[in-house]
């Protein structure tokens, strides 16, 4: 597999303006696969959104630099709307930012700032609506008579219709109740399969992070304080402990029955893998 | 224990949509003077509808509500009422309205025509209710997600309410956020007596409230306290509400033959009932 993305000892500073400043993020370095999905996980001001808005050029670093497919995305400023078009980014409660009267105009939205024709864009909202199962007849509707989980897939389709090569969620499924949730994981994979796309997804939930990230990369104030597999991460305790995160709800149950003298080992992080071991004491 | 709020046979529809569809039909509810009580329920399942009756903002068509004995439904009853019950909603950003919070959290009770050294009082005494009394100066566009829920909420304490109602106030927070605002609920109504009626789809919000009631498309489906609610976790599934991953877990395990109670929600206790489980298994 080729590497897609890449960082280099990237670091943004605030000048100025102090209030701000614990947003910056100083010298991270990781680089992605094509066909990854990785979770980007922290608490609240450890730099995760200021990361995430360099991705596609939506913040210019102070230092160091974003490679795209070997190259750095700022080589030629002119086409950073080319780089936008690539690395699709999905706000924190896009639904907000349904503003268009119908679901195929706002699915159609992004395809048409991207200059493509009106054949193309047709193609575009009509195969996103495929891939992810939005029925067609849903597009005629306007985007304010749906539920809130139903908006939310739509925001997302906007961005899917585009074809990013690198895709990134912040908060993808934040507010949802289960089966919203259930819905849009499965719309990222099913986006991830189709196209072999990049996955970059920002998260306090370590549990579905356990379910979904092939790598995490852990970042505490402003520095990244680990990037390697999921299941390595959520066994390092005191690293989890130093970046403010608990380790999923059932890695802890599992810790406490290894205090009490049960025989469990100290890479289960899903309920699947809990069961299997669990059942399997007898 | 009286009742502070009474809701009998209410029935409830949007004017607007053209499915005219009734979000809440002939239902009926009690809530006791001092309790707490948490409403699960999935989206749609008309619970957020149900929390603006609770405070007069929607009336019911039919049916009628009464907090202390006045009806929601008389508009000259209307301060009376918001006095009364005051409502926190999801998103803390469309809540705050003033560049400072203590002038945010004064806002209500200068609205309600409350004499100003009275207020003054009140707003430093509700900011120190939910522990922000040291961010009274701050912009309130500069505080966490979690804090500006907590300015909210001193927002409608400064009230002096007898009710709270809380409308998923931590589904758009942190884990850390989300932590804080419940103690913050809890502290208010162990400590000051506040009736607290909390709407979530996060069930282990519930583990602590004193009676758990779910929402499903016919209103009503469980009541009573979390322990006699939880231990029904599939009537919850079956709603598609959110489980716990410790009752997950512990469904998992029945199912697959080891026989654990699912009544349990938190991880110590979950670790234990499975420990109990496993050491059983070995005595055998």
């Amino acid at each position: 597999m080729s590497v897609k993305l890449e960082v280099k000892n990237l670091t943004y500073s605030y000048d100025g303006n102090s209030h701000t400043k614990k947003d910056a993020i100083t010298d991270i370095s990781f680089s992605v696969l094509k066909g990854e999905i990785i979770g980007i996980v922290g608490h609240t001001g450890s730099g995760k959104s200021t990361l995430v808005q360099h991705l596609n050029g939506l913040l210019k670093a102070t230092s160091g630099e974003v490679l795209l497919d070997g190259e750095n995305i700022w080589d030629k400023p002119k086409e950073i709307r080319k780089v936008r078009s690539k690395v699709g980014i999905v706000f924190q409660y896009p639904e907000y930012q349904l503003f268009e009267d119908t679901v195929y105009l706002d699915i159609a939205f992004g395809p048409k700032n991207m200059g493509l024709d009106s054949e193309e864009i047709k193609r575009r909202v009509y195969d996103t609506c495929k891939l992810i199962g939005i029925k067609e007849e849903y597009l005629e509707k306007s985007p304010f008579d749906l539920s809130g989980g139903e908006k939310r897939r739509v925001a997302i389709a906007g961005v899917m219709a585009m074809k990013p090569e690198v895709i990134v969620f912040d908060e993808p499924v934040a507010g949802l109740d289960p089966k919203g949730r259930e819905d849009v994981i499965k719309m990222i994979y099913d986006y991830r399969n189709a196209y072999n796309a990049t996955v970059l997804i920002v998260s306090h939930n370590m549990e579905d992070m356990a379910q979904i990230a092939d790598k995490l990369i852990v970042l505490s104030s402003g520095r990244m304080v680990a990037f390697d597999k999921t299941e390595n991460v959520f066994k390092d305790k005191e690293l989890l402990k130093s970046a403010g995160l608990n380790p999923p709800i059932v890695t802890r149950v599992m810790d406490v029955l290894r205090q009490k003298g049960i025989d469990v080992p100290n890479n289960v992080f899903t309920v699947e893998k809990a069961v299997e071991y669990l059942t399997k004491l007898r | 224990m009286e009742n502070i709020i009474e809701v009998k046979n209410v029935t409830f529809e949007y004017k607007d949509n053209d499915k005219q569809k009734a979000v809440i039909k002939d239902f009926s509810l009690d809530i006791k003077r001092g309790s707490f009580t948490v409403i699960l329920g999935h989206n749609g399942s008309g619970k957020s509808t149900l929390a603006k009756l609770l405070n007069g903002l929607y009336k019911p068509d039919s049916g009628d509500i009464t907090v202390d004995g006045i009806n929601t439904k008389d508009e000259e009853n209307e301060i009376e009422i918001k006095r009364r019950v005051g409502m926190v909603f999801q998103n803390p950003d469309n809540q705050l309205v003033a560049s400072v919070v203590e002038e945010d959290v004064a806002f209500g009770p200068e609205n309600l025509g409350i004499d100003p050294k009275i207020i003054r009082e009140r707003v430093d005494n509700a900011l120190k209710a939910v522990d922000m009394y040291d961010f009274r100066r701050s912009a309130p566009h500069n505080l966490s997600g979690g804090q500006k829920q907590r300015v909210a909420i001193a927002g409608i304490i400064a009230m002096e309410p007898e009710c709270i109602v809380l409308d998923e106030p931590t589904a758009m927070l942190d884990p850390r956020g989300r932590a804080e605002i419940i103690n913050t609920v809890i502290s208010l109504n162990k400590e000051k007596g506040i009736t607290v009626v909390l709407i979530t789809h996060f069930m282990e919000e519930a583990e602590l409230a004193d009676r758990v009631i779910v929402l499903g498309e016919g209103g009503i489906i469980a009541d009573g306290t979390p322990k006699t609610v939880f231990s029904n976790a599939g009537l919850l599934k079956s709603v598609s509400l959110d489980v716990p991953q410790t009752t997950e877990l512990l469904l998992r395990l029945n199912e697959n033959g080891l026989k654990v109670p699912t009544s349990v929600i938190s991880i110590e206790e979950t670790a234990n009932v499975i420990y109990n489980a496993v050491a059983n298994l070995e005595e055998k």
